[in-house]
């Protein structure tokens, strides 16, 4: 479980996210929606440990995790919005994270070959990184962190970048991953993704938690009125 | 004679010199001189170059601007720095008998190549550090690994800086003429020092045009397969 305390990001003296306070639990799919410049990248490096806020508490499974960055920073995955891939086949790119965690060969091989099966890249097991499309890229870049089975999955605007048929592959990988002992977060503006995948929803609006609750109760009865004006498409940027 | 008639000529006599022992012997020493200094420079300017890369520190930008400033010295210049720190009687390096011998060449073209092969390898260095600093972290790798992993992935750079670091050794010609000075004599080869660039020069106020030409073909074959195999790592280096 995570739990944020009154996080806030300066950069420059610029707030960028102001005071934000959550509990992420277990076995959900967590969706931060906001407009595009809200703070939701830099709230999820903040989750994902690879950021540190200016003020507030962190905690996770009631632990401080700057204690043992590199143990905690191991529980969470982060997927980038734009892939980013090492220059070398798609094997080494998805074996990645269990080879820093000396995982024997034998073991690699067969759980990149299990979750390369599941986001259907497995036919491109050996091939260059670089040579795939976009949508090929960001499977792997998913496979590459879903193989770990971190506890928390941290993914921003998986499908940003993605036509209707690779999001809904995403999608579908996404939901076979929920599990009552992990955790999902996902960054997205996109109504309808959130609709599709989410559980709990919290709305971000310029670096500030405007609302959070129960998708269907945010997305039937939403008591703040930016949020009211977002999920009915009125917010434009 | 027209001077097209000149060039016509020296490049067909240029052709049947090409295998001559004089020729071949100026080439390899030219590969010999520059290939040693390229590696002399490796040494030094990849663990440096990585430390600045990697760290930020104080000064990190003064030391950057100081590499490139210095990556634009004119060989001639060198050549005058080198001769006044080889110069026997009072150079700082002048008990060492680098001057007119293909050491002090190799030192010099070392000195030459390493602002040119540091800022390539820097530039690499933070360029990748940047991209996948973050990725390796939260893929899980502790920090000797991301350091590991940011360094396989500027080894493509590494590799090309020493060629381009090469390309310009060979084909430079200041250094060796005021510090190597030329020298040539038949079968002694433990003393001489002449190079292509050095052996270009002297044949063509000699007007000894074919010999010059010819010695140019084997220059421009060598900046050839360099600039190949370049761009044959840059296009594996893209993505
Ligand atoms: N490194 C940075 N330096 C300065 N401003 C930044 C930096 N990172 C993010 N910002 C600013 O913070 C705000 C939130 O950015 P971000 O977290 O990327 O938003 P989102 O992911 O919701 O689009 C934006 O106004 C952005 O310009
Ligand atoms: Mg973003």
């Amino acid at each position: 479980m995570i739990i944020l305390k009154n996080i806030c990001k300066k950069i420059n003296n610029k707030k960028i996210l102001d005071n934000i306070s959550l509990t992420i639990n277990k076995g959900k799919i967590f969706c931060i929606m906001g407009h595009s410049g809200a703070g939701k990248t830099t709230l999820l490096n903040i989750i994902s440990l690879l950021d540190n806020p200016t003020a507030g508490e962190y905690i996770f499974n009631n632990q401080n995790p700057y204690s043992d960055i590199v143990k905690f920073r191991r529980k969470i995955t982060m997927v980038f919005q734009e892939p980013i891939l090492f220059n070398t086949s798609v094997f080494e790119n998805v074996a990645y994270g269990l080879k820093v965690r000396n995982y024997d060969k034998e073991e690699i091989r067969e759980r990149v070959e299990y979750i390369l099966e599941k986001v259907g890249m497995l036919e491109y097991i050996n091939k260059k990184a670089k040579y795939l499309s976009g949508g090929e890229k960001q499977r792997v870049s998913i496979a590459r962190a879903l193989v770990i089975e971190p506890e928390v999955l941290v993914l921003d605007e998986p499908t940003a970048n993605l036509d209707y048929s690779n999001t809904l592959i995403i999608e579908k990988i996404i939901k076979d991953f929920k599990d009552k002992d992990r955790s999902i977060i996902i960054a997205t503006h996109n109504l309808f993704q959130v609709r599709r995948l989410a559980d709990e929803v919290a709305h971000l609006y310029y670096g500030r938690l405007i609302e959070v609750g129960k998708t269907d109760d945010i997305f039937n009865n939403p008591k703040h009125n930016l949020t009211k004006k977002f999920i009915n498409g009125e917010m434009f940027f | 004679m027209l001077i097209v008639e000149y060039i016509i000529k020296g490049f067909l006599e240029a052709l049947d010199l090409i295998h001559h022992p004089y020729i071949l012997d100026i080439a390899c020493r030219s590969l010999k001189v520059s290939g040693s200094a390229t590696i002399l420079s490796l040494f030094f300017s990849v663990p440096i170059s990585i430390l600045i890369g990697l760290y930020e520190f104080k000064g990190k930008m003064i030391i950057k601007n100081l590499i490139n400033t210095f990556a634009g010295i004119p060989t001639v210049i060198w050549g005058l720095i080198l001769y006044l720190m080889y110069v026997p009687n009072g150079g700082i390096l002048g008990k060492f008998d680098l001057l007119y011998n293909v050491k002090g060449i190799i030192l010099g073209q070392a000195l030459l190549i390493t602002p040119l092969i540091s800022s390539i390898i820097i530039d690499a260095i933070e360029k990748t550090e940047k991209i996948f600093r973050k990725l390796c972290y939260t893929l899980g790798a502790n920090e000797f690994q991301t350091i590991k992993t940011i360094l396989k992935e500027s080894l493509p750079w590494i590799l090309l800086s020493g060629i381009i670091g090469f390309n310009r050794a060979i084909s430079e010609l200041g250094i060796a003429l005021t510090i190597g000075g030329n020298v040539y004599v038949p079968g002694a080869s433990d003393f001489n020092t002449r190079v292509l660039t050095t052996a270009i020069q002297m044949h063509t106020v000699r007007a000894e045009f074919s010999t010059a030409i010819a010695l140019g073909i084997i220059l421009l074959t060598i900046i050839l397969i360099v600039n190949f195999i370049t761009n044959y790592i840059k296009k594996s280096i893209e993505t």
